[in-house]
């Protein structure tokens, strides 16, 4: 269960990119690591681990999990090398003896809870692979962001839930691809936009909606409704229809 | 450690692409010439980008021989007849341009009936047909955004070159079936990799070298088949190493060298063992032979 602080950070995020703060984060769990690799849980004498879903990681059994307070005894577990060993026999040894130490915890870290691989935390919850971020839950492969939620290969941003491929985005929601971008909604492939919602590959708009340039009153008024049907189906569904990659 | 990563890195000046010039012709002029001129263009362009193709293979294969021979001691191969070793990263999705129908590589889940485009294509993309007294409540805002949403795919920004197959690739030189690439060089088959150079399947790699099968690894230089590799140089299938050097089928392992199956050995034994190794492992790739791949290793394949 993610801790007060983080639950915190979520109610703050959501009230200023959603316009309504949501509570119970765990509940957005799915939604929020939707279109993400994934993870597993995975409970070891020493405790429980996050193994991750992508790269060498799915084919490791739940049974040769091991902790990284347990190196010594890890790396103490020997093969037989007595007889001159082929390459073959190695790797079928080191497959039934082996045990393969999962998380990796650098730098320092504070509230961290069900995360693996990461460095320099603070307040994160449910992430993978994050690096020098504080306040972020349900994140994969992000570095030096704060308060974000749902968020994968993010880069410098901050207030912002669902983004994807991005960098230096403040209080977005659903982009994928775009950098240096603020108060803006399902975007896909902009730079430099602020106030704008379903813009796809454009650069340096303002209060523009659909590539066209709306003005600040219809923006918002049109901002309102999205934003109220977004934040129903989250309440109701724990999970909402509109997404940047819906079109 | 991870190096810092820019998703975009430096802006790319107004009007230029980072492609082959003729392929950028083409994209930007298409639409002021008369057809007959602009077949010939496409052409001219086709003919190009084949030999820019061909060139990236080239030297993406030369780059694979060399990794094998820092790795191995000598090739097994080429990269084609070895494709069967990258399976780390997710591969590559194909779908063709909405405006021209040639290939678009992406990574993003975009959904199947995503009309797409090449970055190249950028600047052909229909100006909107609606204006903004269109657009009154959320379903006409819908249908316009559904109008104008067309997915960008192949995405090379920054000071790249010779990039095919591959997405979100940013200031990298000879880059083929690969996503989320910056700062690297001669990357076939990988994905979210760093300053690294000569990567062959590897994912989640930063300032790293010489590598195959790679995965969550940072300043490693000739590894095969390792994961969890940090500061690390002469690695073969181990699982969790920092600052190591020449462990083979290690695993848990901290600042230590000359070991194979965690067992410590003198340099004098572990050369002509690391030597006999190494060719046993090269016949087994050659032979095509299973068993060495670390996903296979750590599942507890037997042999």
């Amino acid at each position: 269960m993610a801790s007060k602080k983080i639950g915190k950070a979520w109610a703050t995020t959501s009230s200023i990119v959603l316009g309504e703060p949501l509570s119970g984060l765990d509940r957005f769990g799915k939604w929020l690591f939707s279109g993400m690799p994934g993870w597993r849980e995975v409970k070891t004498k020493s405790g429980q681990v996050i193994v991750p879903c992508y790269a060498v990681f799915p084919g490791l059994p739940d049974s040769k999990v091991a902790l990284m307070k347990n190196i010594e005894e890890v790396g103490g577990i020997l093969l037989d090398i007595k007889s001159t060993p082929s390459a073959e026999s190695l790797s079928c040894q080191m497959g039934r003896k082996g045990k393969f130490i999962v998380d990796l915890a650098e730098g320092e870290n504070f509230d961290v809870d069900k995360c693996s691989i990461y460095k320099n935390l603070s307040a994160a919850h449910m992430s993978l692979d994050c690096f020098y971020s504080k306040y972020l839950a349900y994140s994969w492969f992000c570095d030096n962001n704060d308060h974000i939620f749902g968020c994968q290969f993010t880069f410098f941003s901050s207030f912002s839930i669902k983004c994807y491929h991005s960098s230096h985005l403040q209080r977005c929601f659903e982009m994928d691809s775009c950098s240096k971008c603020s108060d803006s909604y399902f975007c896909h492939d902009c730079e430099n936009l602020q106030n704008c919602m379903f813009c796809f590959n454009v650069n340096n708009l303002r209060y523009a909606v659909a590539n066209v340039v709306v003005g600040k009153e219809k923006f918002e008024s049109l901002k309102k409704q999205v934003l109220a049907r977004t934040v129903r189906e989250l309440k109701e569904k724990a999970a909402a229809s509109l997404s940047v990659y819906n079109f | 450690m991870r190096v810092y990563a820019l998703r975009r890195g430096k802006p790319k000046a107004a009007g230029r692409t980072i492609h082959h010039k003729p392929r950028a012709l083409v994209a930007r002029s298409a639409s002021h010439v008369p057809t007959f001129a602009r077949e010939l263009l496409i052409i001219i362009a086709a003919s190009s980008f084949m030999g820019e193709s061909l060139e990236l293979l080239a030297a993406i294969d030369r780059s694979f021989k060399s990794a094998c021979r820092a790795i191995f001691g000598q090739e097994i191969g080429s990269l084609r007849e070895n494709e069967r070793l990258f399976t780390y990263a997710a591969p590559m999705k194909k779908g063709k341009s909405a405006l021209s129908g040639a290939e678009v590589s992406y990574i993003a889940p975009y959904p199947a009936r995503a009309k797409l485009i090449s970055m190249e294509e950028k600047p052909r993309l229909p100006p909107p047909k609606f204006s903004p007294n269109d657009i009154k409540d959320i379903d006409s805002l819908l249908r316009a955004a559904r109008e104008c949403a067309y997915y960008c795919g192949s995405k090379a920004i920054g000071n790249s070159k010779y990039i095919e197959r591959s997405d979100n690739v940013t200031d990298s030189f000879f880059v083929y079936a690969s996503h989320n690439i910056t700062k690297s060089e001669y990357i076939a088959y990988s994905e979210l990799v760093i300053k690294s150079k000569h990567q062959f399947g590897s994912s989640a790699v930063g300032e790293s070298e010489f590598c195959m099968g790679l995965s969550e690894s940072s300043l490693a230089k000739r590894v095969f088949e390792s994961a969890q590799v940090q500061t690390c140089s002469d690695i073969y299938c181990c699982f969790f190493a920092r600052n190591c050097r020449d462990c083979m089928f290690s695993f848990g392992q901290q600042s230590k060298m000359f070991m194979i199956g965690n067992n410590q050995l003198e340099k004098a034994s572990y050369v002509p063992l690391k030597k006999e190794l190494l060719s046993q492992m090269a016949a087994m790739l050659k032979s095509k032979k299973k068993g060495l791949l670390l996903s296979d290793i750590v599942g507890g394949r037997d042999g």
